[in-house]
């Protein structure tokens, strides 16, 4: 079982692309019939403030948005409510999800949308991959290795800390072709008895080359990163990094 | 936020050495600087920067939470009631991992990392048997609301019965 099952989690996928604005179109042509035809689209838009952006709402809470350098599939839990007396609204929980099981969501969603763009447009080539891990989590729910991680950070304070906001990028792994890193963001009011402590885990697998991927080659890259991805979480959550 | 408020709410959190009068507090809140933002070829931001919410006064060291308000600090955060659904599989191979480890703690002994891997098996089980525990309560809730609506429905009858003589 993977941690991000126990707590409140939220994964998204994203492919970078080679960033021609042309690309940003055509994929617009490419995507929507193909979504329409696939998936009970809830809404499209194409935001005023990047007009090149094409953001697709599904039924089932995931997101596809498009533009010419990425190619983003995230889930949103919308919140429902029932109607009570006076015009009030009063907010229904949604039901959650386990990460895992959404991750395989989307996984499949752009493997079948990577297949599409392949066929009809083999020009765009990707820059990188990369698999998001969104964790909410309460003071008292923190896996032992965030423990371990906030415990480092606060070492230079023997006062402590007030509370954390931090973005760091980690280099995992490195060849002459790609390189394995991880954005871990993160904010942690460490004072507040009930503040909620915010996580996320971006891993990214990134080509030094835009690079040409065929379906069953983004097939493999994708289920070898969602591998490697969810072990350096599991091995982060579990205080196996070094901090010696 | 008035210095007053701002005060009366620091009251409850922090230590008596750290207090100071109210009129000695600065009223500025300090933004946190910005972030020297570049974008990658990806177009995510890279903002290698950590900057902590701490803030110094004239005299003493006085934490400033720029962050929450007073009600955020006060309300239980949505993710504090998330528990996960349990697997009693799942369980089953937990406990039986952690009982591998058990052993070994007790014979040779741990590794650093094995300790480490033990206490994260410890952190998962625990979720799933608060999880365990909920689907326990609740069943039991579910019984407790149904044996008050019996009762207030009895009560009823008993009034109606009472009434007439």
């Amino acid at each position: 079982m993977n941690w991000l099952d126990s707590v409140l989690a939220i994964p998204s996928i994203g492919l970078g692309l080679s960033g021609k604005i042309s690309h940003a179109t055509r994929l617009r042509e490419i995507l929507l019939p193909f979504i329409e035809d696939r998936y009970k689209v809830r809404q499209v838009s194409f935001p005023q403030h990047s007009p090149i952006e094409t953001y697709i709402e599904l039924d089932t809470g995931y997101r596809i948005k498009a533009d010419h350098q990425r190619l983003f599939v995230e889930f949103q839990y919308s919140v429902t409510g029932d109607a009570v007396p006076g015009s009030f609204i009063l907010p229904k929980p949604p039901e959650r999800q386990a990460f895992s099981a959404m991750l395989e969501t989307e996984l499949a969603m752009v493997k079948d949308l990577w297949k599409e763009i392949h066929k009809n447009a083999d020009g765009i080539r990707i820059s990188f991959l990369g698999i998001v891990a969104n964790a909410f989590l309460s003071k008292g729910d923190l896996p032992p290795g965030i423990e371990t991680f906030f415990e480092h950070l606060r070492k230079p304070w023997p006062l402590g800390l007030w509370a954390g906001d931090g973005n760091f990028i980690a280099i995992l792994d490195k060849t002459e072709t790609e390189i394995h890193r991880c954005h871990h963001r993160f904010n942690a009011p460490f004072h507040a008895e009930n503040g909620e402590y915010t996580f996320v885990f971006d891993y990214q697998q990134v080509f030094s080359q835009p690079t040409s991927v065929s379906d069953k080659q983004m097939s493999t890259y994708l289920s070898d990163l969602q591998t490697t991805a969810l072990a350096y979480y599991e091995r982060f959550a579990a205080g196996s990094l070094n901090y010696e | 936020m008035s210095e007053l408020a701002f005060a009366s709410t620091m009251e409850a959190t922090v230590p008596e050495w750290q207090k100071q009068p109210a009129s000695t507090l600065e009223t500025r809140i300090v933004e946190p600087r910005p972030f020297d933002e570049t974008v990658s070829s990806g177009g995510i931001s890279e903002r290698p920067v950590f900057h902590l919410m701490m803030r110094d006064t004239k005299n003493a060291v006085i934490p400033r939470d720029t962050q929450t308000s007073p009600e955020e600090r006060s309300a239980k955060p949505i993710s504090a009631s998330y528990q996960p659904s349990f697997d009693q599989e799942t369980w089953k191979d937990l406990i039986d991992q952690r009982q591998k480890f058990l052993q070994k703690k007790f014979g040779p002994g741990l590794a650093r990392q094995e300790q480490q891997q033990l206490q994260f098996l410890e952190w998962k089980l625990n979720r799933l048997e608060m999880a365990r525990a909920r689907e326990s309560l609740n069943r039991i809730e579910s019984i407790v609301a149904r044996q008050e609506a019996i009762a207030a429905e009895l009560c009823q009858a008993i009034k109606g019965i009472q009434r007439p003589g």
